[in-house]
């Protein structure tokens, strides 16, 4: 009886871990054995092995340090300001204002909006010759802006649509944040004079910490594997300028089916992310530990 | 001191809709000119009042783009992603919520660490083997890719909802006779339905807004919505006008999802990790 017990949950689990393990696993298997040949699929020559070559190539190109240096340049822009401008959201919509539902309900709406489409929307808004934001620019006396042009303006193009898309994610966990907090704390550090700005950094800092946290993480690997945007506002261009990570295996492998060397950047990528994600998982195991 | 206060008010009403107004106005801008002629829409300073028309959604409707179809094809593959994640993802979450047994929470993380995969690095060996099987450019083939997507999703929201179900009124129901399996089937299933609804809605939303997934592994037959909407752009110029009509037919539905999530989004978006 104690046995039968005992397998019972691993049945129920098997379904989804089967199915995940076919679906993510086995692909990753396959393509590490293709790492380290070179085949390029268009071609009829077979596989042909040649060992880290894939790898070594990679390191010693430059492209790929300038893709990675632009995926971190976005990763890091992108989260940060999304995080500075969340937390004063929630700051400001921290109070009991009319019609509350409504307007939190209105502000969450740019992250529902699939990202190829936030991408096609902010290209129409960023035209040179008809686009709403030059004009908008314009009646405040500065000059028109040829957005996506050049290598400054592209990156600053597409962190300019990521952040108007992701913010409220921050914004809405840190409010649900804020809202966790208890009111005796703010109450009894006002009491002993602590100013407003002491209370921030010593009183609502730490305690949204957990909230800060997983809002980091979540958006800092969104961000770092963020594809679908910058496919459509810049195409990596011009030139390699936004070129980041997910383009450039994208590129090798669907463009110039070069798929050896696209699953050797898979590999590296993968590194960077489970390094990224196993912090992630960290913190969440702390986190029911302590409840 | 009032008038200082009331003033204080004002800034602050104001601050709120200038946030707000930043918030829609892509959007608002997308939906409008969908309903603009050319003309219109492509004016160098832009038109704000105009007479609406619906050629740009005739065109995408009867043209060859046969838009219609491709709308039809994502709302196949999003609720076949959602069902295949609810029914294999809820019992799996069941089992992580109420058993004990070894190995239970690295079983979790594992299943919580395939939804961080980046989706690039995956998507070329799924293309390869794809192709090997003869599935490209068939529902089946962004359906499975999408399940990577939502099951690990249903698993852990879907754990967290169960938990919140007392565990007393499972061992009153077997108390009372009830087998384990009809205890699931009869008590906690429809305890937790809101919860199975609101995990079945975030899912068709992630299948429904994927790209990449899609791109790759469709060509013409199973082409989906989103990839559709990226289809206007020639070499000359952009039909700006079908491509907003398209994507605000593919918006709409989203946003009304939305209505329904408010209240469940941070829960949602977090994968459980924050109750909201």
């Amino acid at each position: 009886m104690k046995k039968k017990t005992q397998l019972t949950p691993y049945i129920l689990v098997s379904g989804a871990f089967l199915i995940l393990f076919a679906l993510t696993i086995f692909p990753l298997l396959y393509s590490l054995i293709l790492s380290f040949h070179e085949w390029n699929m268009t071609k009829p020559a077979p596989w042909k092995f040649v060992g880290f070559q894939n790898y070594w190539e990679i390191l010693k190109d430059p492209v790929f340090w300038r893709v990675i240096r632009n995926t971190f340049i976005f990763t890091f822009s992108t989260v940060s300001l999304q995080f500075a401008i969340g937390l004063g959201l929630a700051h400001l919509f921290n109070k009991e204002i009319r019609g509350e539902g409504v307007v939190r309900s209105t502000l969450v709406l740019p992250m529902m909006v699939p990202s190829i489409l936030v991408g096609l929307m902010w290209l129409f808004m960023y035209k040179r010759d008809f686009g709403i934001i030059n004009y908008l620019l314009g009646l405040l006396n500065i000059n028109p802006i040829a957005w996506l042009s050049t290598s400054w303006n592209s990156m600053a193009g597409i962190i300019i649509a990521d952040i108007w898309q992701w913010t409220p994610f921050m914004f809405l966990l840190l409010l649900a944040g804020l809202r966790s907090l208890p009111t005796e704390i703010f109450e009894s550090a006002r009491i002993d004079g602590a100013s407003s700005l002491q209370i921030f950094r010593h009183v609502t800092l730490p305690l949204l910490r957990p909230f800060i946290a997983i809002a980091l993480i979540i958006r800092s690997m969104d961000a770092f594997r963020e594809f679908d945007k910058i496919f459509q506002l810049t195409g990596g261009g011009p030139g390699i300028a936004t070129e980041t990570i997910s383009l450039f295996i994208y590129r090798n492998g669907l463009r110039y089916f070069k798929m050896g060397y696209a699953a050797a950047l898979s590999y590296l990528t993968l590194i960077i992310i489970i390094t990224v994600s196993t912090l992630y998982v960290r913190f969440l195991q702390r986190k029911g530990e302590n409840n | 001191m009032r008038a200082f206060k009331i003033s204080l008010k004002v800034v602050y009403y104001v601050l709120i809709a200038f946030v707000l107004s930043l918030a829609l106005f892509p959007i608002y801008w997308t939906i409008t000119t969908s309903f603009k002629s050319k003309l219109d829409a492509l004016s160098a300073s832009p038109v704000w009042v105009f007479k609406p028309i619906i050629d740009n959604y005739e065109y995408i409707a009867y043209a060859k783009i046969a838009f219609p179809r491709y709308l039809l094809n994502s709302i196949i593959i999003s609720f076949s992603a959602a069902f295949i994640a609810i029914s294999v993802g809820s019992i799996a979450a069941y089992a992580l919520a109420r058993y004990n047994f070894k190995g239970k929470e690295n079983i979790a993380f594992w299943i919580l660490s395939t939804r961080m995969m980046p989706a690039p690095a995956v998507v070329i060996p799924l293309y390869i083997l794809m192709r090997g099987l003869r599935i490209i450019d068939t529902h089946l083939a962004p359906i499975l890719a999408h399940v990577i997507i939502t099951l690990p999703f249903a698993v852990w929201v879907m754990r967290g909802f169960f938990e919140e179900i007392p565990v007393e009124i499972e061992e009153a129901a077997q108390v009372d006779g009830c087998s384990r399996r009809q205890t699931f089937m009869k008590i906690v299933l429809p305890l937790s339905l809101p919860g199975l609804i609101i995990t079945s809605l975030f899912s068709i939303m992630f299948s429904w807004n994927e790209f990449l997934y899609a791109l790759v592994l469709t060509s013409t037959q199973a082409k989906t919505a989103t990839v559709a909407c990226t289809e206007f752009r020639g070499w000359m110029e952009t039909a700006w006008g079908p491509a907003f009509a398209a994507a605000t037919i593919t918006i709409i539905p989203i946003l009304l999802l939305t209505i329904f999530l408010q209240k469940h989004l941070v829960r949602g978006l977090t994968f459980g990790a924050v109750k909201g």
